[in-house]
C-alpha cells in the first residue's frame, strides 16, 4: 500500500523529489517549513519583509540544489543551514553599510534599556504584545553569533546536536555561545522580569 | 560537570519561558503562491544579494597604509625637487636678458657661439669673423647702447660648445650627429652638466630648415664683419 505524499516524512519526501522531481513533493515541504524558517530568521535578523524574501530564498535554494543534499543528514537541518547562511550574510551586509553610513547611529550600546519604567507601566509590561516586542528588541541587541543560537535553542527548540550541524560549530562552542546570549539578553531584559 | 554548567536552563527558566511564549511570526499568505510563480516562470533571481568579494574589508588597512606612505615620500621629499628639476629653473639667458632691459637698450641682441676655428669645422679659417677667432669658449653679444656706442658683452651661454650643434657639417653631411647633440644638451642642459635628455621626440633635422638658419647666421657674420671693418 503507497503512502499519500503528505504522509511521508521530510526525508522521504526530499527522497521524491529528488528521484521523480515530484512538485508536490516539494510543495509539501515548504509547507512544512515555511513558517518556522520565517520565525527563526525573524527573530534572528528583525526584520518581516527581509525574513520572508531570505525565507523564498532558501526555498529556491532549496529547489535548485536538492541534489547536495544527502540522506544521512536531516532535512530539518539542512535547509535551516540554508536560511542561516543566508541570514548571517544579510547581516553581514548590514553592517558594512553601517560601517559605511556617514548617518551612523549607535545602535550597539550595550547599557541601552528596553524602555523607561516610568512610561513602561505595569499594566502596560504585562501586555504580550508590548512585552514580545521589548524581547524582540532586546534579542536584536544581542550579539549574532550568540543571537543566532540562542534563537535555535529557545524559541525554535533544536538540539544542540542540530544547532551544531546547522551552524557549523562544536557542541561546547554551541552550549557556551548560548549561555552568553542568555546572560546578555537577561542582562538587557532584566526590567521585564522585576517589573 | 561541564554539562552543568553549559545546561544550566533552570538559571535561565524564566528567560526561557519569556522566549517560548514569544508569539509565532508567519510567512506572508501569498508566499507560496510567489514561490510557486517565481519557481514556474523559472525566474530563480534571489531577493537577497549574495554576500560577494568585498575589497575594502580585505585590502582596505593595506591601501590605506600605502597612501600615508606615498602621500609621506611625495611630501617629505618634495623641497629638493625643485632645484633639480630644470623645467621649474628659469633659463639662464632669459635671466641675463630680463636684467639688461633696463640699462642699456639691446638693439641688436645676436647671440653668436663662440667657438675656436677647429672644433667646428676642423680647420684655423677665419671664415666667422673677429668674434668667432678668439679662443675663448665664451659668447659674446653685441649691444648698441643709446649714445650709439656699441659693445660686446660676453654672455654666460647655457649651451656647452662641445654638445653643439655644428650646422656647417650638418649640412655638408660630413660626419654625424653625436649622441651628445640631443635637445636637452642644445638647450642648457649641458651647461649644468645635466644629462636629462627629456620627453622630447627626436626629430630628424630637415635640411632645408638649417640651410634658412645658416644664411640668416651667414648675414650676420657679414654684417659684422663689415662692422669690424668700417669700425
Amino acid at each position: 500500500m503507497k503512502k499519500e505524499l503528505k504522509d511521508l516524512t521530510d526525508e522521504e519526501l526530499i527522497e521524491e523529489f529528488q528521484k521523480n522531481n515530484t512538485i508536490e513533493a516539494y510543495e509539501i515541504l515548504v509547507k512544512r517549513f515555511k513558517d518556522p524558517l520565517m520565525n527563526y530568521v525573524y527573530r534572528f535578523v528583525g526584520n518581516k519583509d527581509v525574513s520572508s524574501d531570505i525565507v523564498q530564498d532558501t526555498m529556491i535554494k532549496f529547489y535548485l540544489n536538492k541534489d547536495s543534499y544527502k540522506s544521512f543528514a536531516k532535512f530539518s537541518t539542512w535547509i535551516y543551514t540554508i536560511a542561516g547562511n543566508l541570514a548571517r550574510n544579510e547581516l553581514k551586509r548590514r553592517k558594512r553599510r553601517k560601517i559605511f553610513s556617514l548617518n551612523n547611529n549607535n545602535d550597539d550600546d550595550q547599557t541601552i534599556q528596553i524602555e523607561d519604567k516610568s512610561f513602561l507601566s505595569p499594566d502596560r509590561a504585562t501586555d504580550s504584545a508590548i512585552s514580545a516586542e521589548i524581547i524582540q528588541k532586546a534579542l536584536q541587541k544581542v550579539k549574532p553569533v550568540y543571537r543566532e543560537v540562542v534563537v535555535l535553542r529557545d524559541i525554535q527548540g533544536l538540539s544542540y546536536e542540530e544547532i551544531a550541524e546547522v551552524t557549523g560549530l562544536s557542541i561546547g562552542t554551541v552550549k557556551s555561545r548560548i549561555n552568553r546570549g542568555r546572560k546578555q539578553l537577561q542582562k538587557l531584559l532584566k526590567d521585564i522580569y522585576k517589573g | 560537570m561541564e554539562e552543568n554548567f553549559y545546561n544550566d536552563e533552570s538559571k535561565y527558566g524564566e528567560l526561557i519561558n519569556l522566549l517560548k511564549g514569544l508569539p509565532k511570526v508567519d510567512t506572508p499568505d501569498n508566499f507560496e503562491y510567489n514561490l510557486m510563480t517565481k519557481i514556474n516562470n523559472g525566474n530563480f533571481n534571489l531577493n537577497t544579494k549574495e554576500s560577494g568579494f568585498f575589497f575594502g574589508r580585505y585590502f582596505l588597512p593595506a591601501t590605506g597604509l600605502v597612501a600615508v606612505f606615498l602621500i609621506a615620500f611625495f611630501v617629505l621629499n618634495n623641497p629638493g625637487t625643485d632645484e633639480n628639476n630644470p623645467f621649474l629653473q628659469e633659463p639662464p639667458a632669459l635671466k641675463e636678458l630680463s636684467a639688461s632691459a633696463s640699462s642699456p637698450k639691446i638693439i641688436n641682441d645676436v647671440i653668436i657661439a663662440q667657438k675656436p676655428v677647429e672644433t667646428i669645422n676642423g680647420k684655423k679659417s677665419a671664415q666667422t669673423g673677429e668674434v668667432v677667432k678668439s679662443k675663448t669658449k665664451k659668447a659674446v653679444r653685441v649691444v648698441v647702447k643709446p649714445n650709439d656706442v656699441i659693445s660686446k658683452e660676453v654672455v654666460d651661454l647655457p649651451f656647452d660648445p662641445a654638445k653643439s650643434v655644428s650646422v656647417d657639417e650638418k649640412i655638408a653631411e660630413q660626419t654625424a650627429v653625436s649622441s651628445t647633440n640631443k635637445r636637452s644638451a642644445l638647450v642648457g642642459g649641458a651647461s649644468n652638466g645635466f644629462g636629462f635628455d627629456g620627453f622630447y621626440i627626436r626629430e630628424k633635422i630637415d635640411r632645408k630648415y638649417l640651410e634658412i638658419w645658416k644664411a640668416k647666421l651667414d648675414s650676420i657674420k657679414k654684417a659684422q664683419r663689415l662692422h669690424y671693418r668700417l669700425k
